[in-house]
């Protein structure tokens, strides 16, 4: 047991005020130093503690010593509380905890002076995450119950992340200016480098030395400085400008949907003739309105348009504008910006030079790494216009004339999904595939394995598929279905293996309702038979007159034997269907026959020329993460950078291909050239060209996917000659 | 802007959003179409109608499959009621009942 005086109750001890020696009080005479200050008792500064104020501080210790004394602390001879080991540490951790929740900086590298820029950015930095949390809280609740809410403050919650990072800038940014200020009071007021404790004596600096560090600290926080503001400020200017397009967009869009109902009640003239009616137009004045108002529609679009394509930076000055600023600093995880004479248009994309890599082909089947972006084909340059009005590139109405078609049709196609109309032929196609057979189940998994690059899982639904097609009993429906009820199971719980212990207890339930359901089906038609016999046994009587009773043990052979006889007719259906289907699925979703035949064609078009636009747009998204579909797509148009289909001829894909990658005006020599190179690469034989090979020129088929790795050698060197950049 | 590339964009778009292809691409595309050609169009459209076919095609013998399978479960259910008499005649006979 340890005593302290604490909980004694004894009375602090003062100890006597020692006096100012000669020399020191001749300092003090003189005004040098100050006297020490005397530590006085209350009663000597005139506030003497009351009667009532003594009685109840007595009784608040008698309270204390009483609780310490029921936790096992006891008097000694001194008339002191001599408290428990386990109750001191408890007090130990009672003052530690009370200091915690104070104000103390204990890092003197790290402690500032109260700075009111400091203290109000810190203010906001605070109010925003405390309007985050609340925004986090709203949505839990609008998750469960109010879903369009939740879309709503999803928006909401976004731009206060980017409204907290800015907040946190400006706290960072005045932090180290109010510690610039600070360094700077201390060079200019120290005289005495010894008295700093957090650059002096704390680091045993002399004066040339703190002032050296002072000095590259300021330097380092203002370079700090700039970059944050730097960085806030291009922040700044890309959020103004998708603003900015983004509204530009919609405008056009909703000018084009306008011209588009115009020319819809001009195509209908009893839409027309009451348009006129109401407005007192006649026919040629509606008419004249009417293109009026489409001729405006056109010139509004065209002047956004113009205006989005103007450049980002001003000639004049780098950083007079936030756009400026937003191009001349890269950010973080961003590509450097080009030179002002590189600076990309709408014309020309953007592409980050990491992402300028050459073609790769990966082979068929690898995945895709979600963390590596896959080398999508880059170039620098646009396709050079003027090669015919299908090498131009598209107004911003022919964009907005698509999206608002594609918008339509997204809107029927969730019309379609919810039951609405019919429904579209791939959601029709994806509801039979799950409502197949096992076999097809597994086979639509492969699809889905293609789409989805789900190889593990994939794996793990064939074994459970197996696990399925041995159990008894089941029919092909009911095998079907639990099977399907499994995937959906995994996917609801989120189980990704299926022979984890959760999946094997879905499957054993689901198993388990299945045989009860099928067993009720084979047992009403046995029930049925067994009646049947029992009748007619009741009807018979053997070759001596007597009645044949139907024991149990012939009914139990009976029925054991036609269970058997319709379970072995049943199975013969099961594995015929079973056939059929799996011929059907290998034929038609096949992997390998989408990625070529209908997928393909997707990667035509993409790799025909627009795949340099696309793809590093679609790479630099790091949209391919976990997205189904991206494993597909990006390999084949991986693939598809070296190879071509053949449209007409080898010379006209040549030709063609030439001018996709900026050659337009070739000479036949030359064209002839990479020709003859494509045809002896693919072992085409030309005739003609005295190219051996076998198929012939002449006996091949249009869209045969024609290699043009090489070729893509000799286009290096025309490129030099003609000036244009290729990869 | 011609009524033919006005179709096409139209066709195109319609397509697109019909098609199962992932949302990202169909996103991507569409944020880019500015920077297209007519001829980009041009081979977005066939593929895209190329698709379509092969959807299409997939749909019918699905539905042909779907045919077939109904008119032979119902096949097998006549043939079980078949086996169930002839099971039952089987054990009579075996129980000596004539």
């Amino acid at each position: 047991m340890s005593s302290i005086e604490k909980f004694g109750g004894t009375p602090k001890e003062v100890k006597p005020q020692e006096e100012p020696s000669e020399y020191e009080a001749q300092l003090i005479a003189a005004g040098i130093i100050e006297a020490p200050q005397v530590e006085s008792s209350p009663s000597e500064e005139g506030n003497s503690i009351s009667p009532e104020d003594q009685v109840r501080i007595e009784e608040g210790r008698l309270r204390s010593d009483a609780s310490f004394f029921v936790g096992g602390a006891e008097y000694n001879a001194n008339e002191q509380l001599e408290v428990t080991a386990e109750q001191i540490e408890k007090a130990r951790k009672e003052m530690e905890g009370a200091l915690a929740g104070a104000d103390i900086v204990t890092n003197p590298e790290v402690r500032i002076g109260r700075h009111y820029p400091v203290e109000s950015a810190l203010e906001v930095v605070t109010q925003r995450g405390r309007s985050f949390a609340q925004i986090g809280l709203m949505r839990k609740l609008a998750q469960a119950h109010n879903p369009e809410l939740d879309t709503e403050l999803k928006q909401h919650e976004a731009v206060l992340d980017a409204e907290a990072g800015e907040a946190e800038a400006e706290l960072t940014i005045a932090t180290l200016r109010a510690e610039i200020e600070d360094l700077n009071k201390m060079v200019t007021t120290s005289a005495d480098m010894s008295q700093l404790d957090r650059f002096g004596a704390k680091h045993s600096f002399n004066r040339a030395e703190a002032h050296a560090f002072i000095e590259n600290r300021v330097t380092e926080n203002e370079a700090k400085i700039r970059m944050l503001e730097s960085r806030a400020s291009a922040e700044r200017a890309r959020t103004v400008r998708e603003k900015a397009r983004t509204e530009a967009m919609n405008e056009m869009a909703a000018l084009a949907n306008e011209i588009e109902e115009l020319n819809g009640i001009v195509s209908r003239s009893e839409e027309m003739t009451r348009f006129g009616n109401e407005h007192n137009f006649n026919r040629a004045e509606v008419n004249a309105f009417i293109e009026n108002r489409v001729a405006e529609n056109e010139a509004k679009i065209k002047q956004i348009a113009e205006s989005l394509k103007e450049p980002r930076v001003s000639p004049v000055s780098n950083e007079s504008t936030p756009e400026a600023a937003a191009s001349a600093v890269p950010t973080e995880g961003e590509a450097p910006v080009l030179p002002a004479e590189n600076m990309p248009t709408p014309e020309t994309p953007v592409v980050p030079p990491q992402e300028a890599v050459p073609l790769a082909t990966p082979t068929e089947g690898a995945p895709v790494a979600a963390e590596a972006a896959p080398a999508p084909i880059a170039r620098t340059e646009a396709p050079v216009e003027g090669n015919g009005e299908k090498n131009k590139k598209l107004s911003p109405l022919a964009a907005a004339v698509m999206t608002t078609a594609f918008e339509k049709g997204s809107q029927k196609e969730e019309g379609k999904e919810s039951g609405v109309e019919k429904k579209s032929i791939w959601g029709f196609i994806k509801e039979r595939l799950k409502g197949q057979s096992t076999a097809g189940l597994w086979e639509f998994r492969q699809a889905e394995r293609f789409r989805r690059g789900k190889n593990e899982v994939a794996a793990d639904i064939d074994a459970a598929r197996e696990h399925i097609q041995k159990t008894k009993h089941l029919s092909l429906e009911d095998a079907l279905d639990e099977a399907e009820r499994m995937r959906a199971m995994a996917d609801v719980s989120g189980i990704e293996r299926p022979g984890s212990a959760q999946y094997e207890e879905f499957s054993r339930m689901i198993t388990g309702r299945k045989e009860f359901a099928n067993k009720k089906h084979i047992e009403s038609i046995v029930a049925k038979a067994s009646g049947g016999l029992t009748e007619r046994l009741a009807k018979y009587r053997n070759e001596y007159g007597a009645v044949v009773v139907a024991d149990e043990k012939i009914m139990q052979q009976f029925e054991a034997s036609l269970r058997e006889a319709l379970l072995r007719e049943q199975d013969t259906y099961v594995q015929q269907d079973r056939e059929s289907y799996n011929a059907l699925i290998k034929e038609r979703l096949d992997p390998k026959y989408w990625k070529r035949y209908v997928y393909g064609g997707i990667e035509a078009a993409l790799a025909a020329g627009a795949a340099y636009i696309l793809l590093p747009k679609l790479a630099a998204s790091g949209w391919w993460a976990g997205k189904k579909g991206a494993e597909a797509v990006l390999e084949i148009a991986g693939n598809y950078a070296d190879e071509i289909p053949m449209k007409d001829t080898i010379w006209n894909t040549t030709k063609e291909w030439l001018g996709s990658q900026g050659i337009t005006n070739p000479s036949n020599q030359e064209i002839m050239d990479i020709a003859k190179q494509v045809a002896g690469d693919n072992g085409i034989g030309v005739k003609e060209w005295g190219v051996p090979g076998s198929p012939m020129d002449t006996g091949m088929q249009q869209g045969h996917l024609l290699k043009f790795a090489g070729a893509k050698f000799k286009l290096a060197a025309l490129a030099v000659k003609y000036g244009v950049s290729v990869l | 802007m011609t009524p033919e590339l006005t179709y096409k964009l139209e066709r195109c778009g319609e397509l697109l959003a019909q098609s199962p292809l992932d949302d990202e691409i169909k996103k991507t595309i569409l944020e880019n179409i500015h920077e297209l050609t007519e001829a980009h169009i041009d081979g977005l459209l066939a593929s895209l109608e190329r698709e379509t076919f092969e959807l299409v095609a997939l749909a019918e013998q699905f539905k042909k499959f779907d045919d077939g399978q109904d008119s032979r479960w119902e096949e097998l259910a006549k043939r079980q009621e078949r086996i169930a008499e002839r099971v039952l005649e089987e054990t009579l006979q075996t129980a000596g009942v004539q």
